[in-house]
């Protein structure tokens, strides 16, 4: 390499360190003003007791199993009257299974070391949020909105607490971001071990399939555009088809795990009987809750906002960005809507879509929008504190 | 062909490879998922959805007969024989909730001798209730001091599990109906302190 070139090539190299170092900067400074501002709002006086009030419900699942393992037991049911026959084996291994290491080297408490793990997940998360947005839509500025309302806003107490919200944030950004890059055996083990964390992880597959299509038909120095080209084209590329078939690892090979202990491959399916869950369908669910108030249910018109944000997302041509996000809502509104608004923050695109519109407006507007999620996100954390099932 | 193509074509083969495995894998995993080997007891409350409670591989066998199975919120759930069709325990009683609520009773042998079905109870919306024995025999019930009850004939019964569901034809109302202001979907017909199944 000449001298120029080995030149160019350093500073290229810097100037990237730079930038990344910046988003790096930015997205610590959102986090502990963001948890900092929530804890001085609530009325704990130390970090302990702020961080065992945020890690309830489902946390103390994630708790026990991490225990659980530990101690060798692979699953563990409820026998009480009140929680008879709910069972472990509805909540994916990875998250806990990770808990559990931690524990054991650093032999710090699960909620704590689980919180800190959950809130580095979630960081990184935003880098690589970052690096999607630069590559995808070339505006750095969605990626600051979209870090301010993931660390500030709604549901955000979910990315620092004993839930696989962050892992399954981190491992979907990282799959979506390699998908672009076109990094597909990278994009199949973020999938795989995203599949391993929340059974909604293998309909990433879809993502990629809608990705393909949508590749193919904007490719224009494709001619004659057919299925079947579309098909021989996508097959003879062997890194997308292993990668592809890397997904669905995670989730086959816990089923494979609870057919060889239990019996049963579903048992986190059938297990969904413990909590009471039944299929009744998205409008029952839809209009009970729309009708259940005036003016409208919570968690209905944020259904709808959910739908909106799709809707422009497909108007926008963003199809793969809509995939996962419709799916997610098709799957969990059909028992209830209640889990769809944390969710879809968890979903990356859905407030990827918010982000991008906020950053089309003007300056007050986007002030306003830093106002109204600071109060909201200060509201829901002292309501989740105080236990609100609304927010689970 | 060059060193290069050659790799590539070394890690087509492997990546196809691993793929069809994988495929083939997911089939088989799918398949065993779809035919589950657990108890009894795992699948009638997971898989069939017709126990009200879990109960421990093995403890169908603890519903047995002359032993009264007492339906409030301090009993063990693993004595809880309940099917379909109750309401959560209460203090003292359960709330039969819809026209069918089951119970089952399990015999340790073939069935022998006089068998008397008896329901304790502390209230009735009103409906008339008969029983039926494993999905097949209809029995009429009959009443005294807050106990219905009827004799069941041993050749309705069968070694093993049976099912006891006590059924009301008529037209139930919900709460919500009998009561402006309340939101309670729930159909009340019984109000149940316990059952037991007696082999004299």
């Amino acid at each position: 390499m000449k001298i120029k070139d080995l030149s160019m090539y350093y500073e290229k190299v810097i100037s990237k360190i730079r930038k990344e170092y910046i988003w790096i900067i930015y997205i610590c400074i959102c986090f502990v003003l963001s948890r900092f501002l929530f804890f001085l709002a609530s009325e704990y006086s130390t970090i302990k007791e702020f961080i065992t009030a945020q890690n309830v419900y489902d946390a103390g699942w994630y708790s026990g199993m991490a225990t659980n393992y530990l101690e060798g037991n692979f699953y563990f049911i409820k026998e009480g009257l009140g929680d008879s026959g709910q069972i472990s084996l509805c909540f994916f291994p990875l998250y806990p299974c990770i808990i559990a290491i931690l524990h054991a080297i650093t032999s710090i408490n699960n909620v704590y070391v689980g919180s800190i793990f959950s809130s580095i997940c979630m960081m990184i998360a935003e880098f690589y949020a970052f690096l999607y947005i630069i590559e995808t839509k070339r505006n750095i500025k969605i990626a600051y909105i979209y870090t301010f309302l993931l660390s500030f806003g709604a549901y955000t107490f979910y990315f620092s607490t004993l839930y696989t919200e962050s892992l399954f944030l981190l491992l979907f950004t990282m799959s979506m971001y390699y998908m672009v890059k076109g990094d597909f055996i990278k994009m199949g083990i973020c999938g795989a071990f995203s599949s391993l964390t929340r059974n909604v992880g293998i309909m990433f597959v879809f993502v990629v399939l809608v990705y393909c299509i949508q590749k193919y038909c904007q490719n224009s120095s494709y001619n004659k555009k057919s299925i079947k080209d579309f098909v021989v084209k996508s097959v003879s590329n062997y890194k997308l088809v292993f990668g592809t078939m890397l997904i669905p690892i995670g989730l086959f090979s816990y089923i494979f795990a609870q057919y060889l202990i239990i019996g049963d491959g579903m048992a986190f399916v059938h297990g969904q009987v413990g909590w009471w869950r039944e299929n009744v369908g998205i409008l029952t669910n839809f209009k009970n809750d729309f009708f259940s108030t005036f003016p409208s249910g919570y968690l209905s018109s944020v259904f709808l906002i959910i739908v909106f944000l799709i809707v422009v997302n497909i108007k926008s041509d963003r199809y793969y960005e809509s995939v996962f996000p419709f799916v997610v809502i098709a799957l969990s509104a059909t028992s209830s809507l209640g889990s769809v608004p944390r969710y879809m923050m968890g979903a990356f695109t859905i407030l990827l879509s918010l982000s991008e519109l906020i950053s089309t407006r003007s300056r007050l507007y986007q002030l306003m929008v830093v106002l109204c999620t600071i109060l909201i996100g200060m509201a829901m954390e002292l309501a989740w504190m105080e236990r609100n099932g609304l927010l689970l | 062909m060059d060193g290069e193509e050659w790799i590539i074509i070394m890690k087509k083969i492997v990546a196809y490879t691993i793929s069809i495995f994988l495929l083939l894998s997911y089939l088989v995993i799918l398949f065993l998922a779809m035919n589950p080997k657990v108890s009894d007891e795992y699948r009638m409350f997971y898989i069939d959805r017709t126990l009200k409670y879990y109960i421990k591989d093995g403890g169908l066998k603890n519903f047995k007969t002359n032993q009264w199975f007492m339906y409030n919120s301090s009993s063990d759930s693993q004595l809880m024989n309940m099917g379909t069709g109750w309401s959560n325990p209460e203090e003292n009683v359960t709330w039969t909730n819809g026209n069918e609520s089951v119970v089952y009773f399990y015999l340790d042998s073939n069935p022998n001798g006089n068998y008397t079905f008896k329901i304790e109870y502390i209230g009735n919306t009103g409906y008339d209730y008969y029983l039926c024995i494993n999905d097949n025999k209809k029995i009429d019930l009959k009443d005294e001091d807050s106990i219905m009850y009827t004799k069941i004939d041993a050749t309705y019964l069968k070694e093993g599990l049976n099912k006891i569901s006590i059924i009301t034809d008529d037209d139930m109302l919900t709460v919500s109906e009998m009561y402006e202001g309340s939101t309670d979907t729930r159909k009340l017909g019984l109000y149940v302190a316990g059952v037991i199944l007696e082999n004299n």
